[in-house]
């Protein structure tokens, strides 16, 4: 358990270095440049250590049939890079990012627990609102400190 | 602040969106392996993220075109950025089919993020503005690990 609270843990850094180094290699790239490179540079990175661990690709070893859409993924991820940069000038910085981790937790919770049946909901949803007053904090504090800044 | 708008609809969706993308490749790692699966992911968004240059840069050209006319050296490290990236496909899709499931996933990895970008507001690591941990800077980060738990503890 405590292994699997460290992955998560671990994981969430990797997306904050994965965002601090590629919003500066947008400062100078730009958004659409920027995000192209961050996908060929994981992908170049992916194929040796996919081509190092496995002798053979385990998709096209399986027998059992998979859905097309599980292979979108990646798909949704370069579009959300777009549409954020979009949002991003429209609603600004706090507003944009409370509302997609809200829509992000609301919509995890969902699938959470439509596919597996377990404990009380509203534990969930609390908890899903402690975090989206964290984040408005966290996002309105990093605004108002830039924008002093400047 | 919270005008309601169309716009406040899409930040909404936009969310939706990536906790639904991290539920597929999870789902994808399921049949393959997390590696395998964000190698994938990695090499299809290379292609829509082209797309989407081609198709985007050309409309946003006014905005842009400071960005291309005035072109510095890029510092070579940030490049690894995708680096990070690659891990981050593959250590989400181990945790979203274990225990922690999709939301204690999304809760932790939330959590994971302030702290990183803290410590690197901290110390000024890879070029980012010094700004020292205060008291009044961790209440997010209290309140996010707070809420991971109630999720977490929620589920099980």
């Amino acid at each position: 358990m405590l292994l699997l609270v460290f992955v998560a843990l671990i994981n969430g850094t990797c997306i904050a270095l994965s965002r601090i180094l590629n919003g500066r290699l947008s400062t100078y790239k730009g958004v659409f440049r920027a995000s192209f490179t961050n996908h060929v540079v994981g992908f170049a990175v992916l194929s040796l250590l996919v081509l190092i661990t496995s002798s053979q690709l385990e998709l096209t070893a399986s027998d059992h049939h998979v859905d097309w859409w599980l292979y979108m993924g990646g798909a949704i991820g370069a579009i959300y890079v777009a549409l954020n940069s979009y949002l991003m000038t429209n609603l600004g910085a706090t507003t944009t990012m409370t509302l997609v981790i809200s829509g992000q937790m609301l919509v995890g919770i969902a699938i959470d627990y439509t596919s597996t049946a377990n404990g009380p909901l509203w534990i969930r949803l609390l908890g899903a609102i402690i975090i989206v007053t964290g984040i408005f904090i966290a996002a309105h504090y990093q605004v108002r400190h830039s924008t002093n800044e400047n | 602040m919270f005008s309601f708008s169309k716009y406040s609809l899409l930040a909404l969706f936009a969310g939706g969106l990536l906790a639904v993308m991290i539920d597929i490749n999870s789902a994808l790692a399921v049949h393959s392996t997390p590696l395998e699966t964000s190698w994938l992911a990695h090499g299809i968004g290379a292609i829509v993220a082209y797309v989407i240059a081609c198709v985007c840069l050309p409309i946003s050209k006014s905005t842009a075109s400071k960005a291309t006319e005035y072109q510095p050296r890029v510092p070579r490290y940030l490049y690894l950025g995708g680096v990070a990236g690659a891990f981050t496909v593959v250590l989400a899709s181990v945790s979203v089919n274990s225990q922690m499931g999709l939301a204690g996933t999304l809760a932790l990895a939330l959590a994971g993020q302030l702290l990183t970008t803290m410590m690197c507001e901290h110390f000024g690591w890879l070029g980012v503005p010094k700004k020292s941990i205060s008291s009044v800077n961790s209440l997010p980060l209290l309140l996010v690990v707070l809420g991971a738990l109630l999720i977490i503890v929620g589920r099980a």
